[in-house]
């Protein structure tokens, strides 16, 4: 699938629903990800972020609508999606016996396009420590290990889920600044969820705003601004505005 | 294929290094927790029968294995809250699950050859250190033991073992399952006893109801340990990678592996109660029926069968039959068969497993008596111990109460009289009927007290361990201890009984044949069983049965003696091998007739003894031939002593095949009726009738 010659979106989602038990989780979101753009998922907290990656990531199996990432619905193509799909989750969720050596050896057995050049070289930029296993690395060393191991296949679509949540200010400059330098190395689509707005306004091409499981706000970053360019203030008025419109 | 390789085995690296600490942890506790037993408990474990112990540290080793490391693989990723990698990583579930199984195979595997290998040192070092202390000269069990390393790891696997190893393995499975529904190892291993408790229990109800549908027990068992273990496996990959595909349903692998629990095991017990059904229902077409017991009815026209498919249960649970003990069969049923229109049916419809008996009556048991029957009993085969047992008037055709084992009522108790009155051919000076019952002498014109409802059966084997009907009363022999026997000879007129002294034999097998209440004919012959089948007298002795105990040679030797024919009338055979003549001989005053053939006369004859009576005196001959270079062959004479005339009732015709007629090979004489046509079980499925000079009828099976 050539994606220069096909205009669809790397992501899209028709009226994708998804309830836990009697709980409606997300209640019908419509959302395109461009190819090559960085898409970022606003919303707070427990308002269907992580549920919609997962989702795509196919992990999860929506209850209704429709969901197509790079073309191919991921729950039906789920092995082959995933090997074209890299995933940071917003708990390193590496075996904690395991070095970043360990886990790379692991994961290359797994990703057909894994490169053992590439994985060094991130892990070089990102400073991630060799020699430390999981269990005993920081929350910030743990984030940088996983985004490098999620990098390293070079995958076409990744999903940052909340990579930032939990850091402390200096760590989480540190890492966001890694994570800007490692996406800013080729285009590659993201979608990345998180309720930090800085972080939005500093990746974000296009942002979506998720309030009570629905889009209710979607486009370029530059229409969530008056001058265009987008703050950490104006993404909170336009937030909350959503927000208070869409409880309304 | 490379990289679904490379994949499973980054897994195993994977799940050994996560397993690695508990996996040599058992590796140092199984010989270290052998080393301290035998250490502690040495020489009990050195005289305890060696596959009880095998099989003890066996469980250990395979338990630590099941609880330590299968309760733990699934359900550790949910405890560490690795099962999201697992899921979201490309083939993760797969290659991981196949990991899993893999590294519980060999920890198995290693845990048993381990345990194997203690086993084996420690049983050598035990048995160097005990005897030489010297302390085991009184413990066979543990000298005959083997000592040597070698020696050892040859006799550690064993069937018995292998099935115990199989069984603990397949329990390891089971523990797998149960830690793929739940997030604790802890409880996977309790969990899975449970739940194989629960699931087992409607096939251990169907085992107990049906033991005869499994073809041996120990084949039952690795039946059950593979179809255990395929299920357990097969719900494991349906819990695991149907029930851990998806996240956010945590109930998801319970539901997908207990449904599919639910639809294997419950189309398994619906074919297997099907399957079972199926082959407990049976008639006389069915390829492999055997007639066990035949019995013909006093009336002439019922006929008794115990009959079963394949190999009855009760024979294949005993160890002296085991040709048969691999294969499976039906339990016996009672089938009644009227012979005038050929129709049949059980017993009991509803539950028709009996096995039908002539009632048990000291002479009755001793002698083949080959009148028709006037009483059976019919036991319950389901419960051995205490059957209960249906009486039937084998006259009447009807079935009379069902009493507990050791009591007769009023009517059982004349049903046995009957029977007894029947078929012996005793008789006291006076020329009445005399019989035996339970050990008490009763004649014909007897006025017997009415009995109370409920008579309890005297243990009369105690005192008359076995006797058998003899010209002028009864001879019978206690066995003592030593493999010494006391004889007795109880007299029709008197009812008395008195000891016999017998003569000591030094070689061969001596024969005893009571020629009267006064005299015995002592035989000393070779093996028959020796290749030329022949059995000729080697020492031939009258024995006076009064104090002086004199031997005297007999008059006329013949050279085979075959049974005594009537008082002081002997069947003697005279002439060549294969060529022989039929005489009836004294053995006290050497008088000797030759019989007198009503009809042909049997030719290449080569033996001919006493095969049965009936009350009436008749005597049924059996002659046995040999063809050259074929089999033997035999037929059957009806005898009149007093004439000294015979006629071949069954010519010959029906093989000899050397195994008893109880396996329903061969043939089974059953009957000889008043007209003298003979009631024969030819083979394992057919009754026939043979009549002099006419052809043989069909009884059963026949088309109503």
């Amino acid at each position: 699938m050539d994606m220069q010659q096909e205009p669809v979106p790397a992501i899209r989602a028709r009226d994708v629903r998804m309830r836990f038990g009697r709980a409606h989780v997300l209640k019908g979101v419509d959302l395109d990800v461009p190819v090559g753009e960085t898409s970022v998922l606003l919303g707070s907290n427990g308002e269907g972020k992580t549920t919609l990656l997962n989702l795509c990531l196919g992990s999860l199996a929506r209850t209704g609508g429709e969901l197509a990432v790079l073309g191919g619905d991921p729950e039906r193509r789920s092995r082959e999606l995933r090997a074209q799909i890299g995933y940071v989750p917003s708990v390193p969720d590496a075996y904690g016996w395991m070095r970043v050596g360990d886990w790379f050896r692991f994961l290359r057995a797994h990703y057909p396009t894994w490169s053992d050049a590439r994985a060094d070289d991130l892990v070089e930029r990102l400073d991630v420590p060799r020699r430390t296993r999981f269990k005993q690395m920081s929350r910030g060393q743990g984030m940088k290990a996983m985004l490098a191991s999620a990098l390293a296949p070079d995958p076409r679509v990744l999903l940052l889920d909340e990579p930032f949540g939990g850091l402390d200010p200096l760590v989480r400059e540190d890492v966001l600044r890694n994570v800007i330098a490692a996406l800013g190395d080729e285009p590659r689509t993201v979608l990345m969820c998180t309720h930090d707005l800085d972080v939005a306004a500093r990746v974000a091409d296009r942002i979506a705003v998720l309030v009570e499981g629905r889009i209710v706000r979607e486009g370029p970053v530059g229409d969530f601004a008056d001058d265009g360019a987008a703050t950490p203030e104006r993404l909170r008025d336009v937030l909350a505005a959503a927000t208070a419109k869409e409880v309304a | 294929m490379k990289a679904l390789l490379t994949r499973y085995l980054a897994w195993l690296r994977k799940e050994w290094r996560d397993q690695r600490a508990i996996l040599l942890g058992i590796a140092v506790a199984i010989p270290g927790l052998t080393a301290i037993a035998y250490g502690a408990f040495g020489e009990n474990l050195g005289t305890a029968r060696l596959e009880n112990v095998q099989t003890i540290f066996l469980a250990i080793a395979v338990g630590l294995v099941v609880f330590a490391v299968a309760g733990d693989l699934f359900a550790g990723e949910n405890r560490r809250r690795t099962i999201h990698a697992m899921r979201r990583l490309p083939g993760g579930l797969g290659s991981g699950f196949a990991a899993k199984l893999t590294l519980l195979v060999l920890a198995l595997v290693g845990a048993v050859a381990l345990q194997g290998l203690s086993l084996a040192l420690a049983e050598h070092w035990n048995h160097e250190t005990v005897t030489a202390l010297g302390v085991t000269d009184h413990r066979p069990a543990f000298i005959h033991r083997p000592s040597a390393v070698a020696d050892q790891l040859a006799a550690f696997p064993t069937s018995k073992l292998w099935l115990a190893g199989l069984g603990f393995g397949v329990f390891g499975l089971w523990t797998l399952l149960v830690s793929s529904w739940l997030g604790r190892s802890g409880v996977a291993g309790i969990g899975a006893a449970v739940l194989l408790a629960a699931l087992a229990a409607p096939f251990v109800l169907l085992f107990q109801e049906h033991p005869w549908f499994f073809p041996g027990p120990q084949l039952a068992a690795a039946w059950a340990a593979g179809a255990g273990a395929l299920v357990a496996l097969g719900a494991t990959a349906l819990s695991f990678l149907r029930g851990q595909r998806f996240a956010g349903r945590p109930f998801r692998p319970f539901l997908i592996g207990a449904s599919a629990l639910l639809v294997a095991l419950g189309g398994g017990y619906a074919y297997a109660r099907q399957q079972l059904d199926a082959w407990v229902a049976f008639g006389p077409e069915a390829e492999d029926l055997r007639i066990h017991e035949a019995s013909m009815g006093a009336d002439g026209r019922h006929l008794y069968l115990t009959v079963a498919r394949g190999v009855a249960w009760h024979e294949g649970s005993t160890g002296n039959d085991s040709p048969w003990r691999s294969q499976r069969g039906t339990p016996v049923q009672a089938w009644v068969v009227d012979l005038e229109d050929g129709s049949w049916r059980p017993l009991d419809e509803r539950k028709p497993r009996y096995f039908l008996e002539v009632p048990e009556c000291d002479t009755v048991t001793a002698h083949i008596s080959l009148d028709p029957v006037e009483a059976l009993v019919a036991y319950r085969v389901d419960d051995v111990q205490h059957p209960t047992l249906a009486w039937f008037d084998a006259r009447a055709g009807t079935q009379g109460r069902a009493l507990p084992f050791g009591v007769r009522d009023a009517a059982a108790l004349e049903l046995v009289r009957r029977q007894l009155k029947r078929d012996s051919w005793v008789r006291d000076s006076e020329g009445r009927r005399v019989w035996l019952r339970d050990g008490l002498v009763e004649r014909e014109g007897e006025t017997f007290d009415r009995p109370k409802d409920l008579v309890a059966r005297p243990e009369t084997r105690k005192r008359y361990v076995w006797m058998r009907p003899v010209p002028g009363g009864w001879f019978g022999y206690h066995r003592m201890k030593a493999g010494q026997f006391l004889s007795y000879l109880i007299d029709a007129d008197t009812g008395e009984a008195r000891l016999v002294r017998k003569p000591r034999h030094t070689s061969g097998y001596a024969h005893t044949s009571v020629l009267s209440p006064r005299h015995m004919l002592v035989r000393q012959v070779v093996d028959p069983n020796s290749k030329d089948r022949s059995a000729k007298n080697t020492r031939l002795r009258v024995l006076a049965l009064d104090e002086t105990g004199a031997l005297t040679a007999p008059e006329n030797e013949p050279e085979v003696v075959g049974g005594v024919v009537a008082k002081d009338l002997a069947l003697a055979l005279r002439g060549e091998a294969d060529a022989r003549v039929v005489h009836l001989w004294n053995p006290r005053t050497g008088e000797d007739r030759p019989l007198r053939w009503r009809g042909d006369a049997p030719a290449q004859l080569r033996e001919a003894h006493v095969h049965g009576r009936t009350g009436d005196g008749r005597v049924l001959l059996q002659l046995w031939r040999t063809q050259a270079g074929g089999p033997g062959e035999h037929a059957y004479a009806v005898i009149d002593a007093d004439l000294a005339t015979a006629r071949i009732v069954v010519p010959f015709a029906w093989r000899h095949t050397g195994l008893s007629g109880r396996k329903g090979h061969g043939h089974q004489v059953i009957a000889l009726m008043p007209d003298d046509s003979v009631i024969i079980r030819d083979g394992a499925r057919r009754i026939l009738r043979v009549r002099a000079g006419g052809k043989p009828e069909v009884l059963f099976p026949r088309r109503p």
